[in-house]
């Protein structure tokens, strides 16, 4: 499945106009994970909201698999169900009496049979790494990690190919944050894809093919996490800080140490630095 | 030094579930605290005690030798202990900012010269002098959460809490907020006490203390608690990531000091060649 983007433009409209989106071109498709950043009021919730046909673009177009939006050649309630889109803390929008309806809902609105519906909410709970014994109960008996897990299986369920999530860690602990992402990479096959909204540069980093980044309504950059985070001062410019391990990588750089950039995991870049610690002039005299 | 609040063995129960567990804990003036932990630790629980919000079930907590169940000192108690939540938009009353920020010292009775007096001192504090006129609704979530803490200021607190006070923002937003925290602490010596995810938050308190189902499994400064892995990882915590990249190269046995800082780290590393 492709979406893609073509020169949309779009202004929310009153007494103040606001232009959210400007000329936006962009391509989505299964088996990648973008990751798209950009400072609060750049447009990314309104860009989300495009690419599953939330909001109709006001100028441009949203083809999906070259099929239009706008005109109507391929209908909305099937869009949505194909694309699934996750708001900021999901677990706001919990409202069943118990966990399974809660994850039922979106099934039978599909138009799904019951032994289906049974079956889906059983796995993608599991998945979720919601146990069994709970799915009787109330999601408002949960956890804050275990209602936003609850939440998206509500939407995985629906077994959408392009997944598009805003902040999905947003408010959690460190351990919740990791559960989050891990459940989502696990997710994520050659024919699925996700488009991730995160101000977590060094969460997103490591895991994103490719990184998309908004400015004043604006695509500034689209490129690999490697090209996009070793443009530092151009990200500083819109308000975004580059992953703290890249920092150091690139200071070294330009220290002269010959060392690669573009890592982002802690691990890596202490084999990297190590490596290169060796190679400097004198580095063996340390007995390493 | 005298602490400013002494929490005596707490517990506290909702229910069936004790969120808090035999909890003592004593909180100094000027100091910067954080208190650190899961989910479900009993973090905010502990923050809602420390002015009374919430009352323990066993044990008792004083402010000032005041004890919170006290009910005739309650007042006395939260105007000097002040707290600040998650959410900046469930925290402002008024049409404009500084009605907003006068809207506690004017419950306290303050004549309105020594009001106007403290709404000015309380927004320069934060930052947010110049925009005093504004309309909550037109400000950014950071500038919510420091018109929030300036409210709390206006009725001169001896101790700030603030219960994961950047959660719902944006990077900006958090660099605002966390200048603002550091600022009262630092330059007016006011004593923080600061409930957080954000491990690089941590890095700035002079104590951590981490919760654990309802009991402080640790505390001590952020260095000593950031180098205990174990201990981290069993809490569900993160280590900062440039002070986790200085332990891996100490572990391939390059002699750096550690820090949490980019800059002291490269510096600790050109040294070495």
């Amino acid at each position: 499945m492709q979406i893609e983007l073509k020169n949309i433009s779009y202004t929310y409209e009153g007494p103040l106009p606001v232009a959210a989106l400007h000329q936006v071109n962009l391509k989505v498709k299964t088996g990648e994970i973008i990751g798209l950043i950009g400072h609060t009021g750049s447009g990314k919730s309104t860009l989300l909201q495009h690419l599953n046909g939330l909001i109709k673009p006001q100028e441009g177009e949203v083809l999906v698999d070259n099929l239009s939006v706008k005109k109507g050649e391929i209908p909305l309630t099937k869009l949505r169900f194909r694309v699934g889109l996750v708001f900021q803390y999901p677990e706001h929008q919990l409202f069943e009496e118990t966990i399974s309806k809660e994850v039922a809902f979106g099934l039978r609105n599909m138009g799904l049979k019951e032994d289906e519906i049974a079956k889906r909410v059983q796995k993608s709970l599991l998945d979720a790494g919601i146990e069994e014994e709970l799915f009787e109960r109330s999601p408002f008996e949960l956890s804050g990690g275990q209602k936003r897990r609850v939440a998206l299986a509500s939407i995985l369920a629906m077994d959408p190919e392009i997944l598009v999530l805003d902040e999905p860690t947003a408010g959690l602990d460190p351990r919740g944050r990791k559960e989050i992402l891990q459940y989502l990479l696990k997710w994520q096959t050659p024919n699925k894809g996700i488009v991730l909204v995160s101000h977590n540069m060094d969460e997103i980093a490591p895991i994103a093919d490719r990184i998309v980044v908004l400015h004043q309504g604006r695509i500034v950059m689209d490129d690999t996490p490697k090209a996009v985070f070793s443009k530092a001062q151009e990200l500083k410019e819109v308000g975004i800080m580059v992953p703290q391990v890249s920092l150091v990588l690139d200071a070294l750089k330009q220290q002269g140490w010959s060392i690669d950039t573009g890592i982002f995991t802690v691990k890596e870049a202490a084999e990297a630095i190590y490596g290169a610690y060796k190679k400097l002039p004198g580095g063996e005299r340390h007995g390493l | 030094m005298q602490p400013v609040i002494e929490i005596k063995n707490i517990y506290h129960q909702y229910g069936s579930t004790e969120a808090l567990r035999g909890v003592s804990l004593e909180i100094y003036p000027g100091e910067l605290l954080a208190i650190v932990g899961a989910n479900g630790s009993g973090k905010s629980t502990l923050a809602r005690h420390l002015n009374g919000l919430l009352l323990p079930s066993k044990g008792e907590v004083l402010v000032k030798k005041l004890a919170t169940h006290n009910l005739d000192d309650i007042w006395k108690i939260r105007s000097i202990v002040g707290m600040v939540f998650q959410n900046p938009d469930n925290q402002l009353v008024a049409t404009t900012i500084e009605e907003d920020v006068a809207f506690g010292p004017e419950n306290l009775g303050i004549p309105s010269k020594e009001i106007r007096t403290r709404v000015d001192e309380a927004l320069k504090w934060v930052n947010m002098y110049e925009l005093r006129m504004r309309s909550p609704h037109q400000l950014s979530g950071g500038q919510k959460q420091r018109v929030a803490i300036a409210s709390v200021l206006a009725m001169h607190p001896e101790v700030l809490v603030l219960d994961e006070p950047t959660a719902m923002l944006d990077p900006i937003g958090r660099r605002e907020v966390l200048e603002a925290i550091t600022y009262l602490n630092k330059e007016l010596k006011m004593a923080v006490v600061l409930i957080t995810h954000h491990m690089d938050e941590v890095v700035y308190a002079d104590r951590v203390v981490a919760m654990q189902e309802g009991q402080i499994a640790a505390l001590a400064s952020p260095r000593e608690l950031f180098c205990q892995l174990d201990l981290i990882r069993n809490l569900g915590l993160d280590v900062p990531q440039v002070f986790a990249l200085g332990n891996s190269l100490r572990e391939y046995g390059l002699e750096i000091d550690l820090s949490f800082s980019p800059e002291e780290l490269v510096n600790a590393l050109c040294k070495l060649s």
